[in-house]
C-alpha cells in the first residue's frame, strides 16, 4: 500500500471532474481484505490488488455494474468487506481518486505512519 | 490501583474466548459482515478508512506500567509499531488484522485490559481527571467512584442498548481538568456545608453537532446514593430520550427539550423509588474500592535539592520545562510530570512501542509504577521525587516527550481526521503539524500563555473543537478541505461552547488565520491575562475584523 514516490501532492486537488462524453464519471471499485483489513482495488480479472494502478476503470454504467457485482460476490464469500465504487480520473493512463478520501486511502495517510521496529526494539 | 478479581478476569477471558469463536465463523463465511459488525465493535474492533481500528479502554485515564509495556507490545507485534492516545483518555490502533484479534485481546486481557464498551449505545469508558490521587488541588481521589461505577457500568443489561451513547466523567477536583461539563453526565466533588463530600450532579453537556452545557440537576448527592441517583437518570433517559433521530438521540437533546426543572422532577421520581434499594453504597464497600487506590509509600523527601537547583539556574531549557510540564503534588517533595505528546511536527497523542515502553520503565523506576492518560492526548507519571526530576526529563527528552509546551500554544489537542477516519470532512493532524512549526520558537509560545487549539476533522468533534480556545473544525466544500474557526470555548470549571468566527477558511489560509488571531490577542491584551480572558472581555468582533479584513 505504500506508495510514497507515487502520492499526489496533497494540496492538489482535483477540481475539475473529468466526464467521459456520456456524462459519466469514470469509477473503480474498492474494498478491505476482510482477513486483515488492508484497502484493496478490483482489477479487470475480478481479483484483488493491493495497488490502485492495478485497479480496472468502469467507464461507463455498464461496466461499473460488473464491477459492482463482481465485488458482491466477494463480499458474500466472506473475502472482502466494505466494498463501493468511487470516482476516479484518468491521466496519461494513471488513475487518481477525485475525492481526498479515497486518495488518503489508497496512498496512506499524508503524514508519516509507517515506523519501522528497529532491530534494537525486536531483540528485547 | 485496582486489580481486577475474579470476577472481573472471568468476564474479560470469557468475552476473549466468545470472540475468538466469532472472528472464526465469520472468516470461514459463517457469518456476514451485517451479523459480526456488532460482535467486533462490542470489543473496540471498528473498520476505519485504511484498515481495521482497535479502540482500547483505559479506565478513568489510569495505567499501570504493565499495562503500558503491553501496548507498546501490541503497538509493535500486531500493529505498525504506534498508537494514538484519544480525548477519551483511551487508545486506538490503527492497523489491526482481523484474524490476529484473538491473539490480541489474549495478550490485552493478560493485563486487565480490553476493548469492550468503546462503542455502541452504552455507557463508555468513564474518564476523569488525570491528577485524580496526587494533586494538591483535590478534594478526594476520585477514581474510587469511577471504579465503582465502571463495575455498575460494566454489562449493565438495562443500559447496553440505549438511545445513543454515554459519557460520565469525574473531577474531584475544584479546577476542572476533565471536562465534566460536557458530557453526558458530569460528576464534581465538593463538600457541603456540614464539610461532608459529595458530587455535584450535571446532565445534558455534550459536543457533536449540538453542543451543550450540562446542567446542574443536583447540588450535593451523598456519596452512598452515586449508584441510585445515575441509575434513575439512565432510566429517564432510557424511557424517554429519542429514537427515532440519531442526531436527536443523546440527553442532551432530552434536557434541552423537556428542560432542566423537568428533567429534575423525573430523575428524583425515579430516584425516590430506588434510593434506598439494594445499589446504595455502603461504607464498607466504598472502603474496599478505595483500598486499591491507596496512596503509594512515598518516602520523606530532603527540603534542599542542590542538584536540582543547579540544573534550574544552569539549564534554560530544564527550567522552562519545570515552570510548564509540572503540576504541584499533594505530597511535599513530589512532583507531578507531564510527558508531552505534542513534539513539533508529529501526530498529537501518538506514541510508539518504544516510546511506551521507556515511559513504562520511567514510572516503574520513579512514579511508583503508574501512568495516567489525559483527555489533552498527553501521559501523566504521577507521583515522581522532586530529585528525580533532572533524570526523567532527560529521559523524557531523548524520546521526544519533553517539549515544554503543557497548556500552550502547541499543546494541541487532534482527532484522527481524514488521515485515518472514514467519518472525517477533512485532515486535522496536518493542521496541528503545520501549527507547531508555525509555532516552534518558544519564548513566543510562552509569550503568549495559556492557550488550547483544539481541531476536529467533522462536527462529531472527537477534537474537542467547541471547548477549544480556538477551535479548528474541518469541513468539505465542493472537495476541498476547510476549515471553520471558533474562538472563546472552553472545556474547564467554566465552561463554554466556542463562537463561530466567520465563513470557513481553505486548509492555506488557517495557519495564517491562527496567526493573526494571536496577534491581535497580543495587541489588545491587558496585564497577564490569558487569551480565553481576552476574548471574554472584548468579544469574538475585535479577532473577526482584523482577520476577515486581511482574508
Ligand atoms: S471528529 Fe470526526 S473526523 Fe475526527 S475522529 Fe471524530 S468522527 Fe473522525
Amino acid at each position: 500500500m505504500t506508495q510514497e514516490s507515487k502520492r499526489p501532492d496533497p494540496e492538489d486537488v482535483a477540481k475539475d471532474r473529468r466526464q467521459t462524453k456520456s456524462g459519466f464519471v469514470p469509477q473503480a471499485m474498492t474494498a478491505n481484505r476482510l482477513r486483515d483489513g488492508a484497502v484493496i482495488f478490483l482489477r479487470q480479472d475480478h481479483t484483488w490488488s493491493e495497488n490502485l494502478v492495478d485497479v480496472a476503470v468502469a467507464n461507463d454504467a455498464e461496466q461499473a455494474a460488473t464491477l459492482q457485482a463482481a465485488a458482491d460476490r466477494d463480499v458474500a464469500a466472506a473475502r472482502v468487506v466494505g466494498a463501493y465504487l468511487f470516482e476516479i480520473a484518468v491521466e496519461n493512463g494513471d488513475v487518481l481518486p477525485l475525492r481526498y478520501r479515497e486518495r488518503i486511502r489508497a496512498f496512506g495517510p499524508s503524514i508519516p505512519w509507517d515506523r519501522p521496529v528497529s532491530a534494537d526494539q525486536l531483540s528485547r | 490501583m485496582y486489580a481486577y478479581d475474579e470476577y472481573d478476569q472471568a468476564i474479560v477471558d470469557q468475552r476473549v474466548a466468545q470472540f475468538r469463536d466469532q472472528v472464526r465463523r465469520r472468516i470461514a463465511g459463517e457469518l456476514s459482515e451485517d451479523e459480526f459488525r456488532p460482535l467486533r465493535l462490542q470489543n473496540g474492533l471498528y473498520l476505519q478508512l485504511h484498515a481495521y481500528m482497535l479502540r482500547i479502554a483505559v479506565p478513568y485515564g489510569t495505567l499501570s506500567s504493565a499495562q503500558l509495556r503491553q501496548l507498546g507490545h501490541i503497538a509493535r507485534r500486531y500493529d505498525r509499531n504506534y498508537g494514538h492516545f484519544t480525548t477519551r483518555q483511551n487508545i486506538q490502533f490503527n492497523w489491526i488484522k482481523l484474524e490476529e484479534m484473538p491473539d490480541l485481546l489474549a495478550d490485552l486481557a493478560r493485563v486487565q485490559m480490553h476493548g469492550i464498551q468503546t462503542s455502541g449505545n452504552c455507557i463508555r469508558n468513564i474518564t476523569a481527571d488525570q491528577y485524580a490521587g496526587a494533586a494538591a488541588d483535590e478534594i478526594e481521589d476520585g477514581r474510587v467512584y469511577c471504579e465503582i461505577m465502571r463495575q455498575w457500568s460494566t454489562f449493565h443489561p438495562e443500559f447496553s442498548f440505549l438511545p445513543r451513547k454515554f459519557k460520565i466523567a469525574l473531577t474531584g477536583s475544584p479546577n476542572d481538568r476533565a471536562a465534566v461539563r460536557v458530557h453526558d453526565i458530569g460528576l464534581r466533588m465538593h463538600r457541603d456545608a456540614a464539610g461532608e463530600i459529595g458530587f455535584e450532579v450535571m446532565v445534558g453537556g455534550g459536543q457533536g453537532r449540538t453542543p451543550m452545557i450540562a446542567k446542574t440537576i443536583r447540588e450535593f448527592l451523598p456519596k452512598e446514593h452515586l449508584l441510585s441517583y445515575l441509575e434513575a437518570i439512565l432510566r429517564v433517559y432510557n424511557q424517554f430520550g429519542r429514537r427515532d433521530n440519531l442526531f436527536k438521540a443523546r440527553i442532551k437533546i432530552l434536557v434541552h427539550e423537556i428542560g432542566v426543572e423537568k428533567m429534575r422532577a423525573a430523575v428524583e421520581d425515579e430516584w425516590q423509588q430506588i434510593k434506598d434499594g439494594p445499589l446504595v453504597l455502603p461504607q464498607a464497600t466504598i472502603d474496599a474500592i478505595a483500598a486499591h487506590f491507596a496512596p503509594p509509600d512515598y518516602r520523606p523527601q530532603p527540603a534542599d535539592q542542590p542538584e536540582v537547583d543547579l540544573l534550574r539556574r544552569g539549564d534554560a531549557e530544564f527550567a522552562l520545562w519545570e515552570k510548564t510540564n509540572l503540576f504541584p503534588h499533594k505530597v511535599p517533595g513530589y512532583a507531578i510530570v507531564n510527558a508531552s505528546l505534542k513534539p513539533e511536527g508529529l501526530a498529537p497523542g501518538d506514541a510508539t512501542a518504544e516510546q511506551m515502553e521507556i515511559v513504562a520503565d520511567l514510572a516503574d523506576r520513579y512514579s511508583f509504577s503508574e501512568v495516567r492518560v489525559t483527555h489533552a492526548q498527553n501521559l501523566v507519571l504521577p507521583h515522581v521525587a522532586v530529585k528525580d526530576l533532572p533524570e526523567v526529563w532527560r529521559r523524557l527528552r531523548e524520546i521526544g516527550f519533553a517539549t515544554p509546551n503543557l497548556g500552550l500554544i502547541t499543546d494541541i489537542i487532534a482527532c484522527p481526521g481524514l488521515d485515518y477516519c472514514s467519518l472525517a470532512n477533512a485532515r486535522s493532524i496536518p493542521v496541528a503539524q503545520r501549527l507547531t512549526h508555525r509555532f516552534s520558537d518558544l519564548a513566543r509560545v510562552h509569550d503568549i500563555g495559556e492557550l488550547q487549539i483544539k481541531i476536529s476533522g467533522c462536527i462529531n468533534a472527537c477534537g474537542h473543537h467547541h471547548v477549544g480556545h480556538i477551535g479548528i473544525l474541518g469541513v468539505e466544500k465542493n472537495g476541498e478541505e476547510f476549515y471553520q474557526i471558533t474562538l472563546g470555548g472552553s472545556a474547564d470549571q467554566d465552561a463554554s461552547i466556542g463562537t463561530i468566527l466567520g465563513p470557513a477558511l481553505s486548509s492555506n489560509a488557517v495557519i495564517d488565520a491562527v496567526d493573526n488571531l494571536i496577534g491581535t490577542y497580543l495587541d489588545i491584551r491587558q496585564g497577564g491575562e490569558t487569551f480565553l480572558r481576552t476574548v471574554r472581555r472584548v468579544g469574538v468582533a475585535p479577532f473577526k475584523e482584523r482577520l476577515y479584513a486581511t482574508a
